[in-house]
């Protein structure tokens, strides 16, 4: 038996790494933009999380910076790279 | 990486994208109103000065809104939309659709109750009176631009450091 939803469940965050990544290589939003065939404003947006990319999007980010969709995108915040590298608090 | 970017429009600010919406429905309000008006109480003297100072007043607001929202850049979006938009863009854009859509419905489902409610001496009215023109002119002015104002006023603001 499908229990019958009261409504639709609110989208949940969508965290990312874009800021860090970009900076990493010393990207511009526009560069990024370019790079992956978005408006730079899109850029934008996903860093604040108020957009969340498709499944496309999404692949188009993980094949230019070279990462698995789940280092750069994720449902939980994500701890900063200091702690995963070192261990400190 | 090396390839040269067109430098980005610039992108309006929510706030003076609010004052350009409101300017457009300020406008189309006015000769709405002045229309509707003009059917239940035909004006004479005086009165009829005033509502035609606000009627034309209202056009030119409706006017200069309209062009305004019409420009892809004053939306985000751009130049030749329809080909050039990214996926977010075409899903803010499909979304403003949808919600002018509903406001579009209702609107006319009011007026058509408006007009079953008001009796013939209103339709008589509406033909042999200059009032059609102006509800024919919100509807005209409202189908186009409503969307563009619908997104004009959802989209949200730029970092401070994105308009770059």
């Amino acid at each position: 038996m499908v229990a019958k939803a009261a409504g639709r469940p609110a989208t949940p965050t969508l965290y990312n790494r874009l800021p860090v990544l970009r900076a990493e290589r010393g990207l511009s939003r526009q560069d990024l933009a370019a790079a992956v065939d978005v408006n730079y404003q899109t850029i934008g947006y996903l860093e604040r999380g108020e957009y969340a990319p498709s499944l496309d999007l999404a692949l188009r980010l993980s094949e230019y910076f070279g990462l698995p969709i789940e280092a750069i995108f994720s449902r939980t915040p994500f701890t900063p790279l200091s702690t995963t590298v070192y261990g400190g608090s | 990486m090396n390839a040269a970017l067109s430098r980005p429009r610039p992108f309006p600010t929510r706030s003076s994208r609010h004052r350009t919406v409101l300017v457009y429905a300020v406008g189309l309000g006015a000769v709405l109103l002045v229309s509707l008006l003009a059917l239940t109480l035909p004006p004479q003297g005086p009165v009829r000065w005033a509502m035609l100072a606000v009627y034309g007043a209202g056009i030119l607001c409706a006017v200069v809104g309209g062009w305004l929202l019409a420009r892809p850049a004053n939306l985000g979006l751009p130049q030749g939309y329809a080909q050039q938009m990214d996926e977010r863009q075409r899903e803010q854009v499909a979304q403003a659709m949808a919600t002018s859509y509903r406001i579009l419905g209702l609107l006319i489902i009011a007026l058509f109750l408006g007009f079953m409610w008001g009796g013939d001496e209103a339709m008589i009215r509406l033909r042999s009176t200059q009032a059609g023109g102006g509800i024919a002119f919100t509807l005209l002015f409202l189908i186009p631009f409503l969307p563009n104002a619908v997104l004009a006023w959802t989209e949200p603001d730029l970092f401070p450091d994105m308009d770059q």
